[in-house]
């Protein structure tokens, strides 16, 4: 041991030998390195011939078979746990499905009677009308821009679109196979995120810009807004993808629009990242994600640009509510460890 | 991205529960400092399930406590933000097959190289021959 200090510092190692020469290799590392590597390469490979996986149970399976190539020669603990986190995960979803499916039926008591909410037509169309002016700024934007050739801005537009179908769990998927903590952290701000965005969906249907401005709807807000938030993005080769895609919306709810979570997942994720990104200016270009995002949705006609500031609000409530909740957790912690200290 | 990790080392553990260890006082003094570190997020506490069950329980668990552990430790008491690292029949494979003679030292090398953990508070010396940054502690 060392000579006294105030307060611990650690001592460094010098030239001793690494635990690599007394601790037996563990060989199932490279297996699982290879395995993710190989599920890498048949994920890319599946995405030129097959098409982007986009439908719920597509992308728990693929995450699925990432997490069993991830946790290969683990613990039986660990194993374990990771069953009860999948639990919870497709709990998740299916909450998050059942409930955007209400946000046009209302909520059913036991079967007693259902309570049922006022479709919002005009609110927030009025809302951005406020904010820009008096413009409708998806009606500007696609006389502005749309044309019936595809044109860069509709690949950027369309590609980020799609990201919204992936790249959370991407992200999801990777937190697992590398730190359960950060994966616990990142779960509980997107969860709690899912279940605000399922209540308002409920309480608060609103009709989307496409809708409002579809003469089979009805609604005739403004003129007819070309609604093809892919098109970019088949435009660039993945054809394929459409199948997918559609089978993602026949699964969604055309009301369930406020907030928009194309909005919030684009933000959590870099949300999430940003204290661990130094430079300034990177962490500007990882914030303009989400600017993109909801530039691409109001472009697109698929939300109104108050559905997406709704959605980054609740992002950041979420965020201050768990970073409070796990700072009092440590202080609770510690404070228990010093009142039990002499 | 998470902070780095402190394991607090079998030998360390005592200490800091037995008034009457010679280095209590110390490693009270050196457990204080890393709770506030820990506090302000600036490293995980982190000790062996098995140094630790024996700490939490010092007289024993039946089988159904032992697995209540095991399932979801505590967070209470002196230890409440120490993290088990929760040992497999794997890694008693490997501590067996480690040449370190002390099958504590081997089993808490194994837990340190498969969970990543460099940084050690321990009063054992077997540690300081290999490449770990060991919390100094002040001298009785």
């Amino acid at each position: 041991m060392s000579t006294a200090t105030d307060a611990p510092t650690f001592v460094p190692p010098s030239s001793r030998p690494g635990l690599g020469t007394v601790v037996p290799y563990e060989w199932f590392r490279p297996v699982r390195i290879t395995l993710m590597w190989t599920y890498l390469v048949g994920y890319l490979l599946w995405l030129k011939y097959r098409g982007l996986t986009v439908d719920r149970v597509s992308v728990a399976i693929a995450v699925g078979i990432f997490l069993i190539c991830a946790f290969v020669g683990r613990t039986w603990r660990t194993w374990g746990v990771l069953l009860v986190d999948c639990i919870a995960y497709c709990t998740m979803w299916v909450a998050y499905e059942k409930t955007r499916g209400a946000a046009d039926d209302g909520v059913s008591f036991f079967g007693l009677f259902r309570v049922k909410f006022p479709l919002q037509v005009e609110t927030f169309r009025n809302v951005d009308r406020v904010l820009f002016f008096g413009h409708d700024p998806n009606v500007v934007l696609q006389d502005h821009f749309w044309e019936r050739t595809v044109r860069w801005y509709d690949v950027v537009a369309g590609t980020t679109y799609m990201t919204h179908f992936v790249f959370p769990m991407i992200v999801m998927a990777v937190l697992w196979a590398t730190s359960h903590r950060q994966w616990t952290r990142f779960i509980k701000r997107f969860a709690t995120l899912l279940g605000v965005a399922c209540f308002l969906f409920v309480v608060m249907p609103t009709v989307p810009p496409w809708m409002a401005g579809d003469s089979d709807w009805g609604y005739n807000l403004f003129h007819e807004l070309h609604r093809n938030a892919g098109r970019g993005f088949y435009h660039i080769g993945f054809e394929s993808f459409r199948d997918g895609y559609k089978l993602a919306l026949s699964n969604g709810n055309g009301v369930a629009a406020m907030p928009s979570l194309h909005a919030s997942f684009a933000l959590i994720v870099p949300a999430f990242f940003l204290p661990w990104i130094r430079p300034k200016w990177l962490k500007a270009v990882v914030l303009l994600f989400p600017v993109v995002m909801l530039a691409s949705l109001v472009y697109l006609a698929e939300h109104w640009v108050i559905d997406g500031l709704v959605g980054w609000a609740i992002t950041g409530g979420v965020f201050w509510f768990w970073n409070r909740m796990e700072r009092r957790g440590r202080r609770t912690k510690a404070h228990r460890a010093r009142m039990a200290l002499p | 991205m998470d902070p780095p990790k402190v394991l607090l080392e079998a030998t360390f553990l005592d200490a800091v529960v037995d008034p009457e260890h010679p280095r209590h006082d110390d490693c009270v003094a050196a457990y204080r400092e890393l709770v506030g570190q820990y506090e302000l997020e600036q490293v995980l506490l982190v000790a062996v399930s098995d140094h630790l069950r024996a700490i939490d329980h010092p007289h024993g668990l039946t089988t159904g406590e032992k697995v209540k552990w095991f399932l979801h430790r505590p967070r209470v008491g002196l230890f409440a933000p120490v993290d088990p690292l929760y040992v497999g029949a794997q890694h008693r494979r490997a501590a067996a097959a480690t040449k370190v003679d002390d099958p504590t030292v081997a089993l808490t090398l194994v837990m340190c190289s498969r969970y990543g953990v460099r940084r050690v508070a321990t009063l054992h010396e077997a540690y300081e021959a290999f490449d770990l940054d060991l919390l100094p502690l002040p001298v009785a």
